[in-house]
């Protein structure tokens, strides 16, 4: 609980961007939802088929696991806010829909009939009564629509649109519970008090409500405006923005790349981190919403470029690759990569490699019938992870296959002595293993270098000589202990970079 | 002037109105009598078009309805229904003034002559901002029938408007129609399944059985002269008092 109360404190203005976005989010689909299935309700609930059609395929959009909707819309829009609103506002459309034409279907025939008599048409008799005596119903309905939207927005933390659910989705990174926490109970206690909110509207009158949210549409706009004044606000042109991908490796090294840009010249840096995955970033770069961020060379020749080129195992081709054809492509600057390198790996506990003097892949061969392995389901399926290991290191031994986190577990037990892992992941020193060397080239170079965006460059040219003083540094033993202290000793990634920034020498 | 001319009503295989022709004078408070699915609702309800003849022709003042505006023509025919149907969601005052709205009046003096009338109908100042599910029903009744009134329509339609109500307000609201249709020089067309209250209220009486009006006269001639012998079991009470 102590936990919780600090982290909230320290992320506090982290937590006011996330409340804002998930507001804006829910608010937006929620009324683009009402949009849509009010006046369709009005339009059809006198018409029995029609009717029965439309709610049985709001219906079943609604029984679409959100996750697996996400997935289905990313390729036809792309990550980030767009896909998280489509969801959203297919999954509101049906408590809506429900709730407008049962409104409206309750409402006493005799009623009509007078409205009829009276001279009415259609649309006096909706205004007139129809509407306001559906108003209960058919606000239960917003209601419930809302409730959802809010919890499901968790999700668009996954797609890059931010939210609560940031603080959910890092804290499962982290293994941090109280950033889950922190996300899951702001998201849930602002359900319910949007819940409470609409109770109070459900029993107003026409004009209360729509006054209610006329209100909420201009809060709305309101809150877009800060974004949609860049030049205007104090983004002047000396700030440079820097994200940093999923995770406590890239949180460190941005930090690094703050402190020698600020260090070493009269910019300023923001810094975005845990901004998402890889092609969130790939394409917020290449729009210019941020300046730089770490990108790896074997994921650029493998995932960014539109022609892959042949697959290498020498670090400096697929470095030259990744550069020379992501400048062609796109026209962004990579600069010098660092010394280690985050690739697949293979690591057996202290203990075991002493014992039997393991020091590389090929010495495996003689202890094969000892071997205890474990393997991430995708290691063990790809050509240059398991199989590589059968072709080009002539191993072969039976092995289990099991959740990339179970892993650690096993071999810290003792259940396994031989794992797959990133080479800098924080928990191999946790669990006491080594890294084997792999003497046979096996696994595809990974170095980590600045990816800049088209023409910051030619902006300030000093970043070239004040980034690549990276180059050629940071074992990979390094970046693994850094990992570790800020996954596993709770220190903060600037603390982490400082530190070995100071270590090295590299701040003048 | 209200004729109707041949006119019938069939709906799939049923005739709920064989063919039929008669005329309502101005000023003349006629009432449709018979048991129920006799036809005097649909019959009613051709006069202002919520229901449309099969076949045959409606004149309304000389001219066939089909040439009047269906909207300006509603606007001048009052429609009274049996459980008042006030709009729930409105006040007196609200339901009082909605053909006026619906007319794009001038509100201030329609607001006017809907609070005369309430006061005419017997309703204080009290009521006027009283929701209907707050009144009584002979209290809705009167409601609805300023509601009615305030297009100052030439023809009132009252579909069975005191069957729900207790005897006592039955009088009463029974005295207060003939006297603002005097007043007001109102055509009355009057449903009930009542033949005391027909008898009562009725210049003349429409009396119909399955489909077909057997008898169209003044009250006295009904009891005196019955047509048949269904319009004779039919008044069988008032026939014996007499």
């Amino acid at each position: 609980m102590h936990n919780l109360i600090q982290t909230f404190i320290e992320r506090k203005s982290d937590w006011v961007q996330a409340l804002i976005e998930h507001l804006q989010i829910s608010l937006l689909s929620l009324l683009i939802a009402i949009v849509i299935a009010v006046p369709l309700g009005m339009w059809i609930y006198h018409r029995q088929k029609a009717a029965e059609i439309s709610l049985q395929i709001s219906g079943i959009l609604q029984t679409i696991p959100s996750l697996a909707l996400l997935g289905l819309l990313i390729p036809l829009v792309g990550i980030g806010v767009v896909p998280a609103l489509i969801a959203l506002i297919l999954y509101a459309i049906f408590p809506i829909l429900q709730g407008t034409i049962t409104g409206l279907q309750g409402i006493d025939e005799n009623l009509k009939e007078a409205g009829t008599a009276f001279g009415m048409n259609r649309f006096e008799r909706l205004r007139y009564f129809e509407l306001p005596l559906a108003l209960p119903v058919i606000v239960a309905g917003v209601r419930t629509s809302a409730v959802m939207i809010i919890g499901t927005a968790t999700l668009a933390a996954l797609i890059g649109a931010g939210g609560l659910g940031t603080f959910i989705t890092l804290g499962i990174d982290r293994s941090n519970q109280s950033l889950i926490l922190l996300g899951a109970i702001s998201s849930a206690i602002l359900a319910v008090l949007v819940n409470l909110g609409l109770k109070l509207i459900e029993k107003a009158k026409l004009k209360t409500i729509v006054v209610s949210f006329g209100v909420m549409i201009l809060a709305l706009i309101a809150s877009y405006l800060p974004a949609a004044m860049p030049q205007l606000t104090d983004k002047n042109n000396d700030t440079i923005v820097i994200a940093g991908k999923l995770g406590a490796e890239p949180d460190i090294l941005i930090n690094m790349y703050k402190e020698l840009i600020e260090n070493d010249s009269s910019l300023k840096v923001e810094l975005k981190p845990n901004f998402g995955k890889t092609d969130f970033l790939y394409q917020a770069l290449k729009s210019k919403k941020i300046d730089i961020y770490p990108e790896f060379s074997g994921t650029i020749t493998s995932s960014l470029l539109k022609n892959p080129p042949k697959t290498s195992t020498d670090e400096a081709t697929v470095y030259a690759l990744a550069k020379s054809k992501i400048k062609q492509q796109d026209n962004l600057d990579y600069l010098k990569p660092m010394k280690y390198q985050n690739t697949y790996a293979i690591a057996v506990p202290e203990k075991f490699a002493k014992e039997n003097n393991l020091k590389k892949i090929s010495d495996l061969s003689r202890v094969q019938d000892q071997l205890k392995a474990g393997f991430s389901a995708e290691f063990a399926d790809r050509k240059d992870g398991y199989l590589g290991l059968e072709s080009k290191y002539n191993l072969k031994f039976p092995y289990q296959t099991m959740e990339p986190a179970l892993r650690y577990q096993a071999i810290g037990k003792g259940d396994l002595n031989l794992i797959d892992v990133y080479s800098t992941d924080s928990q191999i020193k946790q669990n006491h293993l080594v890294v084997l060397q792999d003497d046979q080239k096996l696994f595809p170079p990974y170095q980590g270098a600045p990816l800049l965006r088209e023409g910051l460059l030619k902006q300030h040219p000093e970043l070239k000589k004040i980034l690549n003083k990276l180059a050629g540094k940071i074992t990979a033993e390094q970046m693994a202990t850094m990992n570790y202290e800020v996954d596993v000793q709770g220190k903060s990634a600037k603390e982490v970079a400082h530190q070995y920034l100071m270590k090295n020498h590299l701040l003048k | 002037m209200i004729e109707f001319k041949n006119v019938s009503k069939k709906y799939q295989e049923k005739e709920v109105l064989k063919s039929q022709s008669f005329t309502i004078e101005d000023g003349e408070f006629v009432v449709l009598v018979g048991p129920s699915g006799s036809g005097k609702t649909t019959l009613l309800k051709m006069i202002n078009r919520l229901i449309e003849p099969t076949s045959g022709e409606i004149l309304i003042d000389k001219k066939p309805q089909s040439d009047l505006d269906l909207r300006q023509m509603r606007f001048e025919m009052g429609y009274v229904l049996q459980q008042a149907s006030l709009f729930p969601n409105m006040t007196v005052i609200e339901n009082a003034l909605i053909i006026p709205k619906l007319k794009r009046a001038d509100l201030t003096q329609a607001t006017l002559d809907a609070k005369k009338l309430l006061h005419q109908v017997g309703l204080d100042d009290q009521a006027f901002n009283k929701y209907p599910n707050q009144l009584s029903g002979g209290e809705q009744q009167r409601v609805g029938i300023v509601r009615a009134l305030m297009g100052n329509p030439k023809i009132l339609l009252m579909d069975e408007p005191f069957s729900a109500l207790d005897a006592i307000t039955k009088k009463e609201l029974q005295v207060l129609i003939k006297d603002l249709q005097r007043k007001l020089q109102l055509t009355v067309v009057f449903v009930t399944h009542d033949t005391t209250e027909a008898l009562k209220l009725a210049d003349r009486v429409a009396v119909l059985h399955q489909g077909e009006l057997v008898q169209f006269a003044k009250p006295d001639t009904i009891i005196k002269k019955p047509a048949d012998a269904f319009v004779a079991d039919l008044f069988k009470e008032e026939i014996g008092h007499a």
